[in-house]
């Protein structure tokens, strides 16, 4: 214990600078966990949030069997956006008079009256407060708290009304709050999801274990002189145990601080819509405090794995490591099991089940163990390449590399390993991608983004058109029914039993959809025409064959018939037949009066993009009891919002990974260089320029980097190839991402140059003469 | 005549196929002042560091009051540094991130005794070797010399019968080196402590009771001062 306390005192008294540096390093990895571990939480409080002040009706506690109660709230739902922002909220009707409230909410507004979230209440106090009026009448009466919200950035209403607006009826609620299951997470994103763990704990270990190996030489001195007045090595271990456990808790307890410190930033950089309130950024607390107890231990581990290869006796430390003078093939054997497990899987050729996951997180674990194995062999060859150069410098870093392949191995090892994780990583993005493919991202192609899209499931009347394309700003508006057409015969869908006794038709007039689309289209005078495939018809809507057919209605009955004509012609509008989910396209002259009431329709406005005519659009859809109008732009990002949450997160993730990993390069870097201070003192003092040995620390570190990222890469892409290869689905429609990879891996090299030249300025302090002195 | 306190016979030692000692004998008397003298690579420290329970020798023995040193376990050689022996090398020798105070502490400590006793006794040492003002300084803010001289205190700090000296004003100007000798083996003497003395400097060598000459690892010759 005196021993223990000893160290202690060490590291408090002894050696503060030593200490400062390896508590920053530790206190930025337990942050950096501490942040990572809380952002599923937050996904989930967001959840719980919205689960919240969700309303329960009459009939969802009659469908759980339980007795009604007097309704209190009559409440209507509101969807809508604004300026890019999803609006929400709900009309509310208080029959009672405020004797159930949601949360967050002080009072229910009166008719007339509004309570708003925060930001919608900035939002009707600003410059375009204006385009809010239609969908948001009267005045603002109080503000939603925290409690009330699913983040602090959430735009959302109570509206007080007298009644409910036309078309929707309202439901009659009897509280708020009701929590569903949660929502299952496809394999591809949970095996995603634990590969971005992976690839972030990695870099955090690794920091860990270079912050605590800080100053090796300075301690090696320390103990020897320990041992020569009398220190046992058991004394000496406690010593060294003591000095990284306070390193440990010191790491921890700052970690902790600069968490709460830095949480508000963090909560906002986390790419959701509405935000992520900072409170909610937080783990729970089982990890919490196994984070804040598995960095000094792990410390601890470290520092006494590090002094069971170390012999300290009174004359000084000596290493019982292995200098890696030779090859060591055998440390190629963990990569290629990993890699050979891996490629199994291109030989069983099939959907991803249970096995497959096994091959994949075995053949991946090992990998990653094998490159981290693997890296001192290829540091190893790398100094063998440089001394073959003749100048100084390369013969310095090869001889150097060659001397002690693993040292310059380790700093490496944790970008080398995120680029590895994170080449697989990205690889799940285009498929997760594919995945989501929807009407929006086909229509996107062929439409501007600020394009307003609307599928109703009824037709608007032709005025409502009129009076649409005669707002400012707006180019075009039309609506494109789709109507079933049955073989002659058929009375009833129910009657429809073949494929061939059903069709799918849209109805538009093709001028106006050369107009929307903004296309030079030939319609000829053809009243039936196609669209020019674009991906291959792999939507299952065939084109209806001419003759006479029955037009069905909204109930499946007959309400007229269509003479289908026996040439179509074919135009091009940049997306396929499947978008509108039909293989033809007919005239609306061909259709009986009678059927048009029945049909459901897809509304297209084309805008000149600017919001304030956005917002026009959806005042005036609004009125016509349309709520939900988004433009294609909306629609895609809340369609993606999953995706592209899951995406910036894996980007953000790598980032914040690389940038670990140069956190720990540039700990080790730095230690490097004062640790051999005398070294490059006495070269100095021989002549050798300073120029020279700054090239000769960075070629040490970029030879290997080269190697290393080469190896990583070919592992990763072969890793990702493999899995693409068990998906029978996707591997056909999805290629490997070689830009985001070049990417990542040009960021990576980027981060670790970047560290190495923040290193080489130490280089000239660290060759002056004074350091030839020994103490 | 007193039975010798240290004594060390036919030891070898080799590192690697390098022969560092080769068959060599000395004997160190309670109270005496040894010099082992040689020319470099002659294997005088490597001696002395066999004579300190450092090394261990392959062959030969080596005997503390009459009992084997060389084969006992590393705890009890540590043991016996603490207690018994004290050290003055010519480098490495001072925790760098210990004060003076807590350096010549330190032995104390590693034995078990209370820090503010062992400092106290500390300090003591310090100012009877005229360092004690640069007590609560780190080594690497005192001279050479005060240095040196913070190291004398913490070899004789726990009342050794035996101090080990190598070279310790090899990195001293000679002026410094007379005060740091001087002070060394007056205060050896008043302890009565023996001390063993590596240096190839004869005005230091002038210090010792009896000079013993190394070559190749062996005794060359002994002379009586």
């Amino acid at each position: 214990m005196t021993s223990l306390l000893l160290g202690v005192r060490l590291a408090l008294r002894g050696s503060r600078g030593r200490v400062a540096v390896t508590g920053l390093a530790l206190a930025f990895a337990v942050a950096f966990l501490l942040a990572v571990l809380g952002a599923l939480p937050a996904r989930q409080a967001k959840i719980d949030r919205l689960a919240d002040r969700q309303p329960v009706s009459v009939g969802t506690m009659a469908a759980a069997g339980q007795r009604p109660v007097q309704p209190v709230v009559t409440i209507s739902s509101l969807y809508s956006s604004w300026r890019g922002r999803s609006l929400s909220g709900h009309e509310v009707v208080d029959v009672k008079n405020g004797s159930i409230l949601p949360p967050g909410v002080a009072r229910l507004p009166r008719p007339g009256e509004l309570v708003v979230s925060p930001d919608l209440a900035g939002a009707l106090r600003g410059p375009h407060a204006a385009e809010l009026a239609v969908r948001l009448p009267g005045k603002v009466v109080g503000e939603i708290g925290a409690a009330g919200l699913s983040g602090p950035r959430e735009l959302f209403a109570y509206v007080g009304v007298s009644r409910p607006s036309p078309p929707y009826p309202g439901q009659e609620v009897l509280r708020f709050g009701y929590r569903a299951d949660r929502a299952d997470i496809s394999p591809e994103l949970r095996v995603a999801a634990q590969l971005g763990a992976l690839g972030l704990l990695l870099p955090v270990l690794v920091l860990v274990a270079t912050a605590t190996r800080l100053s090796a030489g300075t301690r090696d001195r320390r103990l020897a002189a320990v041992r020569l007045v009398g220190g046992t090595p058991r004394q000496v271990a406690l010593l060294a145990a003591g000095e990284a456990l306070v390193v440990g808790v010191l790491g921890s307890a700052l970690g902790l601080f600069v968490f709460r410190v830095l949480r508000p930033v963090a909560a906002g950089l986390v790419p959701v819509e509405g935000g992520v309130f900072a409170a909610d950024l937080q783990p729970p607390s089982g990890q919490l405090v196994g984070v804040l107890l598995a960095v000094p231990v792990l410390s601890l581990l470290v520092s006494l794995l590090a002094m069971r290869r170390l012999v300290v006796d009174p004359l000084g430390v000596r290493r019982r490591s292995r200098r890696l003078t030779r090859a060591g093939w055998w440390r190629l054997v963990p990569l290629c099991a990993g890699l050979a497990l891996l490629g199994a899987m291109w030989v069983r050729d099939n959907d991803l089940e249970g096995g497959d996951v096994a091959l994949l997180l075995g053949g991946g674990a090992l990998t990653v163990i094998g490159l981290a194995v693997v890296a001192p062999v290829v540091s190893r060859l790398a100094g063998l390449a440089l001394v073959r150069f003749p100048g100084t410098a390369s013969r310095l870093a090869g001889r150097r590399l060659l001397a002690d392949p693993s040292a310059t191995a380790r700093t490496l090892t944790g970008t080398v390993l995120v680029v590895f994780v994170g080449i697989w990583l990205l690889a799940f993005l285009p498929i997760v991608k594919a995945s989501s493919s929807s009407q929006a991202s086909d229509l996107s192609a062929a439409l501007p983004g600020s394009s307003v899209v609307v599928n109703l499931g009824s037709v608007l009347g032709p005025d409502a058109e009129s009076a649409l394309r005669a707002l400012p700003g707006v180019r075009q508006a039309v609506s494109i029914r789709s109507a079933q057409l049955a073989r002659p015969g058929i009375r009833s869908v129910d009657e429809a039993t073949q494929p061939e006794d059903l069709a799918q038709v849209a109805v538009a007039r093709c001028a106006d959809l050369g107009a929307v689309f903004g296309r030079d289209v030939r319609c000829g005078t053809a009243a039936a025409f196609t669209l020019r495939e674009h991906r291959g018809d792999v939507s299952g809507y065939t084109k209806v064959p001419p003759g006479r057919r029955v037009v069905l209605g909204s109930d499946g009955k007959p309400v007229g018939e269509v003479v289908v004509p026996a040439s179509a012609t074919e135009i091009d509008l940049g997306v396929d037949g499947w978008t509108f989910q039909a293989g033809t396209f007919l005239d609306p002259s061909l259709l009986p009066p009678a059927a048009t009431k029945a049909f459901s329709s897809m509304l297209l406005v084309r805008t000149d993009g600017a919001p304030a005519t956005t917002e026009r659009v959806r005042n005036a859809l609004f009125s016509q009891g349309v709520y939900g109008a988004q433009t294609l732009d909306e629609q895609l990002a809340q369609e993606d919002r999953v995706v592209l949450g899951y995406e910036k997160a894996a980007r953000l993730g790598l980032v914040l990974a690389v940038l670990v990993g140069g956190v720990s390069l540039l700990v080790a870097s730095v230690d490097a260089v004062r640790a051999r201070r005398r070294d490059l003192a006495s070269l100095a003092a021989l002549g050798v320029p300073v120029g020279v040995l700054r090239r000769a620390l960075l070629l040490e570190v970029l030879a290997p980097l080269a190697g290393c990222l080469g190896v990583a890469v070919a592992s990763g892409a072969f890793a990702a190839a493999a899995y693409l290869s068990a998906d029978t689905y996707y591997r056909d429609q999805v290629g490997l991402p070689w830009a985001a990879w070049g990417g990542a891996t040009g960021f990576a090299a980027l981060v670790v140059l970047a560290v190495t030249a923040l290193t080489l300025p130490l280089a000239r302090s660290a060759a002056r003469a004074e350091h030839l002195r020994t103490e | 005549m007193t039975e010798p306190l240290l004594v060390a016979h036919d030891v070898h030692l080799s590192f690697g196929t390098t022969a560092a000692l080769a068959g060599a004998s000395v004997q160190v008397r309670p109270g005496e002042v040894l010099a082992l003298l040689g020319a470099s690579g002659s294997g005088k420290s490597t001696l002395l560091h066999c004579l300190a329970g450092i090394l261990v020798p392959d062959s030969g023995e080596v005997r503390y009051r009459g009992q084997r040193v060389d084969d006992q376990s590393d705890a009890v050689r540590s043991s016996l540094r603490r207690s018994d022996f004290g050290f003055v090398f010519q480098f490495g020798s001072l925790v760098p991130e210990l004060t003076a105070l807590e350096n010549v502490a330190l032995p104390l400590q590693l034995a078990g005794r209370k820090r503010r006793d062992a400092e106290a006794v500390a300090l003591q040492w310090l100012e009877r070797l005229e360092v004690g003002d640069v007590a609560g300084k780190l080594p690497g803010e005192v001279s050479g010399g005060q240095g040196q001289r913070v190291a004398v205190a913490r070899a004789l700090v726990a009342g050794p019968r035996v101090v080990f000296a190598d070279e310790p004003t090899g990195a001293l100007d000679s002026l410094n080196g007379e005060l740091v000798m001087e002070l060394l083996i007056g205060a050896a003497r008043e302890q009565g402590a023996s001390v063993v003395l590596v240096t190839h400097e004869p005005r230091v060598a002038a210090y010792a009771d009896r000079e013993v000459v190394l070559r190749d690892g062996a005794l060359a010759a002994e002379v009586c001062a």
